[in-house]
């Protein structure tokens, strides 16, 4: 079974705020990171991460560098800001209060007394 | 540089040409460089071939023109709100001395771009610094060197900005308008660039023939009886060639007919048309449509190309040998496709049927089954992308060569050998990708 994109969309800022947060990274490692975290279960190709890094750098949220390779291409490096941790922890306890309610909604049995 | 970044650059070339450059396009695409170049080496340790790593690298970059026309999009908007803000003298101004628009001059020395020298009394060639020079034969920029040729590019911009005017090398215009009931039509160009598309009248065919040269013989002649109107080329000198172009407007009540094209060695064009059945019997030629409709299609290719996009046939039978077939955003329910030694690329498809690929590659992508869809090739490589969101049965049957399932979700297997696989992903399956290959290679993604 393939998970949901309309479930997970609304998360992708955060899961690459995530990744960010453990490390600087740049485009093909972060879908690499994505791939392996979700256990191949999901991938963002690179078109989705690149619009998404491009919208999250023009809100602060992530900064960019070019690495200094000394062989083959220059890569460019993603960065977390200081308000990019933030909006991550926000996005955090939002889902940690979100997740327990929405599991009780979508699967919990209505008993008698909760019909007032 | 290396030959593989090499590659990689030339590909991005073409996917950017489209989009006026800009520093944020430049600096996308050095970073497109370097993740593919990643990419690349880790396709290359699973892939069998260099070509393969190549377009799975490209592949997996998902829909990359929808970001770019998004920078080229916003860049240029920066641009214009940065433009009125420090406006200082008039960024046009008309006057006895000249004509500036920015920093482009013209007046009585001539033409100037800054501070080059465009075109001038002596010179009538555009140099621009070191790396743009364009003359009558060409245009060099940088170390690429292109040679114009006078043949049939501005038509085909012309046709797809919808702007028919008369060519500037007419020298004769001839016209027609034929009216038509229910009768099929046949249009006989030999080796002419004819472009089809839909006028504004009810039931007039309208011809507009430009030629180079002025011969009441160089005519198409119409021939027409109870049950079909036939449009012939006229005649075509060997010795001075004529340059010709044809504009074919075709009424809105034309949906009900049956349109046959002849050509050979010519360029056709067809866009916006909704018809019965369309029959195109081509050689040599570059066949282009763009946004057809037809109950049943019939497509006879013989070492030429075929291009077509958004098209949606209840039935198609398209023969390609030796050329290019390209369609994409294509609805079939049922298509029967017979390529012999040329090579495929279906994206966006939607429908079922057959198809058969002799010697040639064939790369595949489907959103959706409408029916079961068969795949065989005696020698060919199939490359297929399975529908993401719908399930299905498959039988995979190779005879010396080999099968591959990328897709890792939820597939079940009844058989699984290297040479035959058989089973189905998800949970509701109801139609079969069948594919069997002689010698050839089949891969699922």
């Amino acid at each position: 079974m393939d998970i949901s994109k309309d479930l997970i969309r609304g998360h992708t800022d955060t899961i690459i705020l995530n990744i960010l947060s453990q490390g600087d990274s740049y485009g093909y490692q972060v879908s690499k990171s994505i791939r392996s975290l979700s256990d191949n279960q999901y991938s963002l190709n690179e078109a989705t991460l690149y619009t998404a890094f491009r919208r999250l750098e023009k809100i602060g949220e992530i900064e960019s560098y070019w690495g200094d390779e000394t062989q083959g291409a220059r890569r460019k490096y993603y960065k977390i800001t200081s308000s990019g941790r933030q909006h991550l922890e926000a996005a955090l306890n939002e889902w940690q209060f979100a997740k327990n309610i929405i599991s009780h909604l979508i699967s919990g049995e209505v008993t008698e007394g909760d019909n007032l | 540089m290396t030959s593989i970044e090499m590659e990689i650059r030339t590909r991005l070339d073409v996917l950017f040409s489209q989009y006026t450059p800009n520093n944020q396009l430049t600096e996308f695409k050095e970073e497109l460089v370097a993740d593919l170049l990643e990419a690349y080496q880790d396709f290359a340790k699973q892939d069998r071939s260099h070509d393969e790593a190549l377009d799975d690298a490209f592949d997996q970059l998902g829909d990359i023109e929808s970001v770019l026309s998004d920078i080229s999009q916003q860049h240029t908007s920066d641009e214009h709100q940065s433009k009125s803000n420090q406006n200082k003298k008039p960024f046009v101004d008309f006057s006895d001395d000249g004509v500036h628009i920015g920093n482009l001059h013209i007046n009585g020395k001539g033409v100037r771009l800054g501070d080059d020298i465009v075109i001038d009394g002596k010179n009538d060639k555009v140099n621009l610094g070191d790396w743009l020079h364009v003359d009558h034969d060409g245009a060099r920029i940088g170390r690429k060197y292109y040679k114009f040729d006078d043949n049939d590019n501005n038509e085909e911009s012309m046709f797809d900005s919808g702007n028919f005017k008369m060519p500037s090398w007419a020298a004769a215009h001839h016209n027609a308008q034929i009216p038509i009931s229910t009768q099929s039509l046949i249009f006989d160009y030999k080796d002419a660039t004819v472009h089809f598309y839909t006028n504004d009248k009810l039931d007039l065919i309208t011809l507009d023939e430009y030629f180079s040269r002025d011969n009441s013989r160089y005519f198409a002649t119409i021939h027409e009886t109870d049950d079909h109107i036939s449009v012939t080329q006229g005649d075509s000198p060997l010795i001075f060639h004529v340059r010709k172009l044809i504009n074919i407007g075709l009424p809105k009540s034309i949906t009900n007919s049956d349109i046959t094209i002849i050509n050979r060695n010519g360029n056709i064009l067809v866009q916006d048309i909704t018809l019965a059945n369309f029959n195109v019997n081509i050689e040599s030629v570059n066949f282009k449509a763009q946004h057809i409709q037809a109950k049943h299609a019939d497509w006879q290719a013989h070492s030429g190309n075929i291009q077509a996009d958004h098209i949606l046939f209840e039935t198609a039978k398209i023969d390609s040998r030796s050329g290019h077939t390209k369609l994409d955003h294509t609805t079939i329910n049922q298509a029967q496709i017979d390529l012999s030694s040329g090579s495929a690329d279906i994206n966006h498809f939607t429908g079922g049927g057959k198809i058969k690929i002799n010697s040639g590659s064939v790369r595949l992508r489907i959103n959706k089954l409408t029916s079961d869809l068969k795949l065989k090739t005696s020698s060919g490589r199939v490359r297929m992308t399975t529908p993401e969101t719908q399930d299905f049965y498959f039988d995979l049957n190779s005879n010396s060569g080999s099968i591959k399932i990328e897709r890792t979700d939820s597939s079940h297997l009844d058989k699984d050998t290297s040479n035959y696989k058989r089973g189905f992903f998800g949970d509701d399956p109801r139609f079969t990708i069948d594919a069997t290959t002689n010698s050839g290679t089949i891969k699922v993604y």
